[in-house]
């Protein structure tokens, strides 16, 4: 019997495919309907052979990346799994995961019931099914094994980095002068470091990206970036 | 993380130097060519031709070295035109670090003035003062690219009440004590010239900060509206189709006239609705990968019991279509796909390629097939064939059984915003 987390903000939907889950496969399944409650429910649960992690959370300031980031970085050994409606409000968010994490399957949440059992079925026992194929299509086809999360750590390689990242998400307008007026720094530093930036960020898609492009990238990678973030403001601390 | 003490309004160095610098370093590609900045482009490089003219028609020939001076003003100046001219034409130079920016413009910038004073000594500098409006719209340029409400008037009483000013009013206060009545009649024309600029320039970029932020709040103004409109419509579409089918859901269930399997058909089909629905809205955004396109239609697939043996690669179905294109694919998906099942297909595939301007989908279903001369006048698949080019719609054979159809669309890419080649 195998010890799975559900996590999704739809709640009822969440707690009748939980049981589901329970009824049809036999698991025992822990629901969470909030990202904030994720850490909480770690530190309860125990080890877990699986978590499914819902991405879209509109209610809630951060996206299922956060989730999937924070269970793997508490057990390697937990496997992965996204359940998403996977239409385009989530693709960027989709092909992060897909490319950033060890995601060992995509299940529709429109997929027919006894599908998405299935699909749970085949990762617990040989660790990996193919994605819901209507989703498929927004998987790159080959993991591009240059990009992964220990890269991020080139986007931050001091704590004048971390405060360029840290005032373009917090700022209402992506200028240089925004940026400056947040983080104390000035405007010529802060243009030299994101030249600096550039050809690094080309590994994440974004060729030449206007501020703007930075900031869409950061806010959705806020949690592949956030540890270097954090680093960088305790070295200089 | 905000820093409590930095007055926004403050003019220090770093504003120097970000206007000095000019508006080129600081382009990331947010703010495009509008006609305003390309108007404003233009009328500074019309100035700067008016300052060449003066400077050569007017100059002092008494002076020696006055034509070697006059070709450097020249020079200068039709460098610093360089980048409005590109402003103008809607081309951009490649971005260059502030600190060259900086060098460069500001030895630019010393030539014209030197020369200036040099070529027309005493109060004939004034002649040149339109070129001070040419520096108030660079001004104006650079801070509408860095995203900064200029302040232009607060900057000019600090800049009057800063010990750089009181220091040069000490300096012509010595001159005079030094050098008598002769000598400050250089130095005061020099001093309230260096004013009337400074408030030639300080009065365009107050104007054109004043306009800009008019505009801004008009454009703003409308933007909310048509926002407002949207959620209406939107809240009016949720109540109208939703809750109608809702409803019919529920009614069968009241009446016992259905059946769980009926209800759950009658679910899936208001999801696909659903989805079509959001697939409209992303048609009318104007930007709709083929991923996105052929999701309902898969999924409408499944739910309906058959088995999907293919998908398009991440590569083929990452093309964004223009809303045209995509709204034909989407006919061919739906006809394509209702068509199998309805032939009792239990197994389809999909594949997308593009090649010379045209999109190729494939659906291929282990169903009976059909002739083309044998579709129904007024059906779906009888006007697909018909808004497709002549031979737009084939049928192949499988040898182990089914059909392959292929519908062969016109296609044209939709360019992504602030994208367009001109602006590259």
């Amino acid at each position: 019997m195998a010890n799975i987390l559900l996590v999704d903000d739809a709640a009822a939907l969440a707690e009748l495919f939980g049981r589901a889950i329970e009824h049809e496969l036999g698991h025992t399944v822990h629901t969470v309907v909030s990202l904030s409650e994720v850490a909480a429910s770690l530190a309860l649960v125990g080890d877990l052979d699986l978590a499914l992690v819902d991405l879209s959370f509109p209610q809630e300031d951060g996206t299922g990346l956060e989730a999937l980031v924070r269970i793997h970085q508490h057990s390697r050994a937990t496997k992965l799994a996204i359940i998403t409606q996977g239409d385009e409000w989530v693709a960027e968010i989709l092909r992060d995961a897909w490319e950033l994490l060890p995601i060992t399957t995509v299940i529709s949440k429109s997929a027919p019931l006894a599908y998405q059992l299935q699909a749970i079925a085949t990762v617990l026992a040989v660790g990996w099914a193919a994605p819901d194929p209507a989703i498929q299509p927004l998987l790159p086809t080959k993991r591009d094994t240059t990009r992964t999360a220990e890269r991020f750590s080139r986007l931050v390689q001091h704590a004048g980095h971390a405060k360029l990242w840290v005032s373009l998400v917090a700022v209402d307008d992506a200028s240089y002068k925004a940026m400056a007026d947040h983080s104390g720094l000035k405007l010529n530093t802060l243009k030299n470091y994101r030249a600096q930036l550039v050809d690094e960020l080309e590994t994440h898609g974004l060729h030449d990206p206007t501020l703007r492009d930075m900031r869409r990238f950061a806010k959705r990678c806020w949690p592949f970036l956030e540890p270097y973030i954090n680093a960088a403001q305790q070295g200089r601390g | 993380m905000r820093v409590p003490d930095r007055d926004e309004s403050e003019f220090s160095l770093d504003t120097w130097v970000a206007l000095l610098a000019g508006s080129n370093p600081w382009a990331t590609g947010e703010h495009h060519e509008n006609a305003w900045n390309r108007l404003l482009a233009l009328v500074q490089v019309f100035i700067v031709a008016v300052t060449t003219s003066t400077l050569w028609w007017a100059r002092d020939t008494q002076l020696s070295n006055e034509l070697a001076i006059v070709i450097g003003a020249t020079v200068a100046l039709v460098v610093l035109s360089v980048h409005p001219v590109l402003r103008v034409f809607e081309r951009r130079t490649r971005s260059l670090t502030v600190r060259t920016n900086l060098i460069v413009r500001v030895v630019l910038l010393a030539v014209v003035l030197l020369s200036t004073y040099a070529l027309l000594p005493g109060w004939r500098t004034l002649w040149c003062t339109p070129f001070a409006v040419a520096c108030g719209i660079d001004a104006s340029l650079t801070c509408s690219e860095l995203g900064w409400k200029a302040r232009p008037i607060t900057w000019y009483s600090q800049f009057v009440r800063s010990g750089f000013h009181f220091g040069v009013i000490g300096a012509v206060i010595a001159t005079f004590a030094v050098g008598g009545a002769t000598r400050l009649s250089v130095v005061v024309p020099l001093f309230a010239v260096l004013h009337v600029w400074l408030a030639t320039a300080v009065g365009t970029l107050w104007a054109l900060s004043t306009l800009h932020n008019a505009s801004i709040a008009e454009l703003e103004d409308a933007v909310a509206e048509v926002v407002e409109g949207e959620r209406r419509q939107r809240a009016h579409w949720l109540h109208d189709d939703v809750c109608a089918q809702v409803r019919l859901v529920s009614l069968k269930l009241q009446t016992g006239n259905s059946t769980t399997d009926e209800v759950v058909g009658l679910l899936d089909d208001f999801d696909h609705q659903l989805r079509l629905r959001q697939l409209d809205e992303l048609f009318g955004a104007g930007s709709v990968r083929i991923a996105e396109l052929l999701q309902p239609y898969i999924r409408h697939a499944q739910n309906n019991g058959a088995s999907i043996a293919g998908v398009p690669g991440f590569e083929e179905a990452a093309v964004q279509l223009s809303e045209k294109s995509a709204r034909l694919t989407a006919r061919a998906a739906n006809v394509l796909t209702s068509n199998a099942l309805n032939a009792g297909a239990t197994t389809i595939s999909y594949d997308v390629r593009t090649a010379d301007g045209y999109l190729y989908l494939a659906i291929a279903d282990n169903g009976p097939g059909f002739s083309l001369a044998d579709v129904p006048h007024g059906r779906g698949l009888w006007t697909l064939i018909h808004d497709l080019k002549p031979g737009g719609l084939t049928i192949n054979p499988i040898p182990t059984g089914g059909t392959t159809v292929v519908a062969t669309i016109p296609y044209t890419e939709r360019e992504r915003l602030g994208q367009h080649p001109a602006r590259r």
